[in-house]
């Protein structure tokens, strides 16, 4: 296998891992909790897209226009309800309340939906651009494109708006930015919105690669959390470079082993990061740096 | 003659005393207000929709017998009406075995109906041979289930190991027409599963006794349900392989055919086992699924008068279901319990085990018509293989005697 080919279909893939991992990033930095719910939003996200493109022939490239506010405002109400309630309580309530929203969604999908494997088919999706020995298709450039899109996009609402800052301040230390006179629990709400829209998102795109059906995105979370622990927990950038680092890892390590053990891969690297770094790569490198 | 007439009244009292006693020392035995049948089936989680077919199959086949009054039980003399229980597993092996306990401990059933897919059957037969209760399945292939010397298990799957040596068949008819070379490179990837083994068992069985026909140049196995085999179909592709032998459930034969197209691939001879002519694959994937070939255990296109009705009366019953081998083998599954309920005029588990090892069966959907079980409990019967064509069409390419048309190959 040629070395440039895997490493493009490495970044391609990175660009993937980073797009479903920025809303877990988001909301762990924010609200100091673990979305178990994670992969029934990807679920949802990709159904969402299904469902407009089979129902009213929506361009399943479009739907992140449709699916982000509407996943935006279904966070903000879920955080109003439900997380507030127990998000300065012990981490298993809310870690149980998640795990209990995902097996929700999943039940509602298998009614909604039934058990059947769905999947999106234009041609975008089985276009590729060949040349010699490398293989691009077309829409991983285009999840990559728009996963690196989103990730310009919140690292500049984060650090020039007067919201992002509030966001920021709050996933530093929430008690000093109540002090400041931060509206924390409007800022929660928001963080917790965008989480879920970004996990729209993620879903949205991850539907123009995958079939899915309502399990999908159980495999996808465990390797955000390992994206999420290797780029460092409250780091938007991080998570860009843990998606690079995993993506990297299994497409070199994949050549000289079988690919039933992808997997392993990505969590034998959790394992390592957790010991050898556990700040992950943003932490290794603001160690580096002094900073 | 009074005297007379007295010993003569006397010893018909006698005989009257005797043949009351007679009818008191041996009773007609009770007979049972129903036949209590049970099956656990993956009706949520990642094979729902296969198991979504086999409860219907079932629901089908008990509904016709109990329409025609039940099971007629020779030794109560009379027909017996048929109640099935029927859990949702989830597609868990554990809960599948969990299940299959509780039908057998809480609500005694006289019989099991399998289950679907290799590693749960594997799972929950023990349940069944434990407790010595007749199990017939049509959802459990792989030599593994039957390897294990257990005796109260049946299957119709013909094994994987066959379904690879029919496709070998196939191709080598091809080779001698000159439609794919000779010898045909295989990249091969299968399910890391009892499953997938057989399959790569068979195609290597196929490799080492004609070399001059087969080489296989990739082997690798994958996890079942996967959702991302890129990786495994970047180091297919590598191989420059003139086959593709994949050997994959419904799910992760959707998944892969999609990702096979986005990574380009292209190869003279392609096939994913015994999946490919779904109607659900042509839904999600379009003419991404054209020139599959499939080995499968039954296929709607197969002449003969009894699939033509069967055909018909699934049809009438479930008109959002297609017809396809996930109906049609549950069905004769159940058909053939109820044919050795019946053999063994009882609901006696030994003498159902004891009928149903003995079935003969003539007239069933399958190929060949005939049900005869083998000593490990499979049967022995002939695949059918089909290719999809454009414009949503199948057809029969295997055997010759029942195809219904030629072989479109190499994959154009």
């Amino acid at each position: 296998m040629d070395t440039l080919s895997t490493l493009i279909s490495a970044i391609l893939v990175a660009g993937l891992y980073a797009t479903m991992s920025y809303g877990l990033a988001l909301i762990y930095g924010v609200l100091k909790i673990v979305n178990l719910a994670n992969a029934g939003f990807l679920m949802i996200g990709a159904y969402a897209t299904w469902w407009m493109w089979t129902a009213f022939g929506f361009n399943p490239l479009l739907a992140p226009l449709v699916i982000v506010p509407v996943f935006f405002l279904i966070g903000i109400a879920m955080e109003r309800t439900m997380i507030q309630r127990v998000v300065d309580q012990e981490p298993i309530i809310s870690l149980l309340l998640l795990f209990g929203v995902w097996l929700v969604l999943q039940n509602v999908a298998y009614l909604l939906f039934t058990g059947d494997t769905r999947s999106i088919t234009i041609p975008l999706t089985d276009a590729v651009y060949q040349r010699g020995d490398i293989v691009i298709p077309w829409a991983r450039v285009y999840v990559f494109a728009v996963g690196t899109l989103a990730l310009v996009a919140m690292q500049l609402f984060l650090t020039r708006t007067q919201l992002g800052r509030a966001i920021r301040s709050i996933a530093q230390d929430r008690d000093a930015a109540r002090l400041v006179g931060i509206d924390v629990k409007r800022v929660n709400a928001i963080a917790f919105g965008l989480g879920i829209a970004l996990l729209g998102l993620g879903g949205s795109l991850l539907s123009l690669l995958y079939s899915f059906d309502p399990d999908f995105g159980r495999t996808l979370t465990l390797k955000s959390f390992c994206i999420v622990v290797l780029g460092g927990l409250e780091s938007f950038v991080g998570v860009a470079f843990g998606s690079i680092a995993l993506a990297l890892a299994e497409a070199f390590g994949l050549r000289y082993m079988p690919a039933s053990l992808q997997n392993l891969i990505s969590f034998v690297l959790l394992v390592v990061v957790l010991i050898a770094f556990p700040k992950g790569i943003a932490g290794l490198l603001r160690r580096r740096s002094g900073v | 003659m009074t005297r007379r007439l007295v010993t003569l009244a006397i010893a018909f009292s006698c005989v009257l005393l005797f043949a009351s006693y007679g009818v008191k020392a041996a009773p007609a035995p009770n007979a049972p207000a129903e036949i209590v049948i049970g099956a656990a089936l993956p009706l949520t989680g990642a094979e729902s929709r296969v198991g979504t077919y086999f409860k219907a199959a079932y629901e089908l086949a008990a509904k016709e017998v109990n329409d025609s009054g039940g099971i007629f039980l020779k030794d109560f003399g009379k027909k017996i009406p048929v109640r099935l229980i029927i859990y949702d597993d989830k597609t868990e092996a554990t809960t599948s075995r969990d299940l299959y306990e509780r039908l057998a401990v809480q609500d005694h059933v006289d019989a099991f109906l399998g289950g679907y897919s290799t590693d749960l059957i594997m799972a929950n037969t023990v349940v069944a041979q434990q407790r010595q209760i007749p199990y017939v399945n049509g959802g459990g292939a792989a030599t593994q289930i039957y390897g294990r010397g257990f005796t109260t298990i049946f299957g119709l799957l013909a094994s994987i190991q066959s379904l690879a040596l029919t496709e070998c068949d196939f191709i080598e008819k091809a080779q001698a027409e000159g439609k794919l070379p000779r010898p045909l490179t295989m990249a091969v990837v299968y399910e890391n599963t009892a499953h997938g083994k057989d399959f790569n068992d068979g195609l290597n069985q196929c490799a080492t006794n004609k070399p001059q026909n087969f080489k296989v140049v990739m082997s690798e196995a994958f996890d079942l349900h996967g959702k991302d085999f890129s990786p495994l179909l970047a180091k297919v592709k590598a191989t420059n392989a003139d086959a593709f032998m994949s050997d994959a459930h419904l799910d992760d034969y959707i998944t892969m055919q999609r990702q096979y197209k986005q990574a380009g691939l292209h190869n003279k001879f392609i096939t994913y086992g015994a999946r490919g002519p779904e109607k659900s694959a042509r839904e999600a994937l379009g003419d991404g699924v054209d020139y599959i070939v499939a080995a499968s255990w039954w296929s709607s296109k197969l002449p003969g008068q009894p699939v033509k009705d069967f055909v018909a009366k699934w049809a009438a019953a479930y008109p959002n279901l297609s017809p396809e081998w996930f109906s049609a083998l549950p069905y004769e599954t159940a058909v053939v319990l109820f044919d050795g309920i019946t053999a063994a005029g009882s609901v006696d588990k030994n003498r159902v085990t004891e009928a149903l090892r003995k079935t003969d069966l003539r007239g069933t959907l399958m190929p060949t018509g005939v049900v005869k079980f083998q000593s490990n409990g499979q049967v022995d019967l002939p695949f059918v293989v089909t290719q999809n064509l454009p414009a949503g069409s199948v057809v029969v390419v295997w055997p010759e005697a029942e195809a219904t048309g030629k072989a479109v190959l190499p994959v154009p």
